[in-house]
């Protein structure tokens, strides 16, 4: 269970971070982000999750939202990166390849199994 | 094109649901969520789906009280600081005797509240000013506006158990910032939309900026909250929606709507319900086939 947690909160931490990269590329309507989320593996535990993470970015400025009927078949609502969500990309990508290699590093360390059995 | 909603008992189902969990949530929140959540399994399920289809759409949206919890997550690392939360309890547990003596002081400030009410009598109220809209697209499509008698009207189609609603104009025309509170229920007109029947969950939110140039405004760029005050002078935008259900149209015309929304707004330190007048008035008309 406790293993369960700890992914669900790395996966909420990275989340973030990835659908801007994903907005960055393009904007996306709310189920074509959370597919494009969904098909690179174990990134999503449920679909639904996207959603309030959208609102929560919107409201610090790192995304904004808009609904559209460029189809004329339905409304949807499109969210693009701001220059403020862009500068907090950039950020976590200078930092992350430093962190997930430590990460690795000490996960593959004797000294992190040592600790791991005495629990 | 029907809905999702309108073709599928289990996600009907599932919506009600979500909106029971969402209630720990503030309703501007709560509302967003459901509105995003229906338009995923509008474009998640087309016409003719088939059933296991709808069942794997939902199980991969995650349980309405995973959903509701998740938001919750994200609505708590806003909230206070217990320490914070604990400085507010009653003034007796914490201080005693300075408790009574914040009431002496309290009678004092009545005084001087005395007077403030006087200015808060000679407040204009929030007046609607030139710009509005309906607030879904394909409402917006829809809409046809009549005028009779003097009396002007824009008229959607209800959309059986589904979000409808309307942005407009409003300007404070007073010299005091005005808070919206939200709608102001009363006996004749418990939604705070007069004379609009079998509409439920009526919410309103105030645009956090004007984001008006004198083009036609982009409502759907807006961010819309309660609890937005609108200083004096400036001009907002108020979306007020709800949820209709047109299969029970009382008064026997095929059309309901309203020309009058009551509000609940602050006024410095005072409440009050303030009546703004719609010109054109907001109608839907039944037209859908309610024996589904």
């Amino acid at each position: 269970m406790t293993e369960d947690r700890d992914l669900t909160e790395l996966r909420r931490g990275v989340l973030g971070p990835c659908v801007l990269a994903l907005l960055e590329e393009r904007t996306r309507f709310g189920l074509e982000l959370v597919r494009d989320l969904a098909s690179a593996d174990s990134l999503l535990t449920s679909d639904g999750t996207v959603y309030p993470l959208l609102n929560r970015m919107r409201d610090a400025g790192l995304v904004t939202s808009e609904w559209r009927d460029e189809l004329r078949e339905r409304p949807r609502r499109y969210y693009a990166i701001t220059a403020a969500g862009r500068r907090h990309l950039a950020a976590f990508r200078a930092e992350w390849p430093r962190f997930s290699a430590t990460v690795s590093e000490v996960l593959r360390s004797p000294a992190f199994a040592v600790v791991s059995d005495d629990r | 094109m029907s809905s999702v909603m309108e073709r599928d008992d289990r996600v009907r189902a599932y919506l009600s649901e979500l909106e029971r969990e969402l209630r720990v949530l503030p309703a501007p929140q709560a509302t967003e969520l459901m509105e995003q959540i229906s338009a995923h399994l509008d474009e998640a399920l087309p016409r003719g789906s088939a059933e296991e289809t709808v069942a794997a759409v939902l199980r991969r949206l995650g349980s309405p009280a995973k959903l509701a919890a998740e938001a919750k997550t994200t609505e708590r690392l806003d909230e206070e600081a217990p320490e914070i939360a604990r400085s507010r309890s009653p003034l007796r547990h914490r201080y005693g005797w300075r408790g009574w003596g914040a009431i002496a002081a309290g009678l004092a400030l009545g005084c001087v509240l005395t007077t403030l009410l006087g200015l808060y009598i000679a407040t204009p109220s929030l007046s609607i000013g030139g710009s509005s809209a309906w607030w879904y697209p394909q409402d917006q499509a829809r809409a046809v506006y009549s005028s009779t008698l003097g009396a002007a009207a824009t008229t959607v189609p209800a959309r059986r158990a589904q979000w409808q609603g309307f942005v407009v104009e409003v300007e404070n025309p007073s010299s005091s910032a005005q808070t919206v509170l939200g709608m102001a229920s009363s006996t004749d007109s418990p939604t705070g939309l007069v004379g609009m029947a079998n509409v439920t969950d009526v919410k309103v939110g105030v645009s956090t900026y004007s984001n008006y140039t004198g083009a036609a405004p982009n409502f759907q760029s807006m961010h819309f909250t309660t609890g937005q005050t609108i200083q004096p002078g400036q001009y907002r935008f108020i979306r007020v929606i709800w949820m209709t259900d047109p299969c029970s149209l009382a008064n026997g015309s095929g059309l309901t709507g309203t020309a009058q929304v009551n509000l609940e707004v602050q006024v410095g330190w005072f409440s009050r319900e303030e009546n703004l007048t719609l010109d054109p008035g907001w109608q839907l008309s039944l037209g859908l086939d309610c024996s589904g």
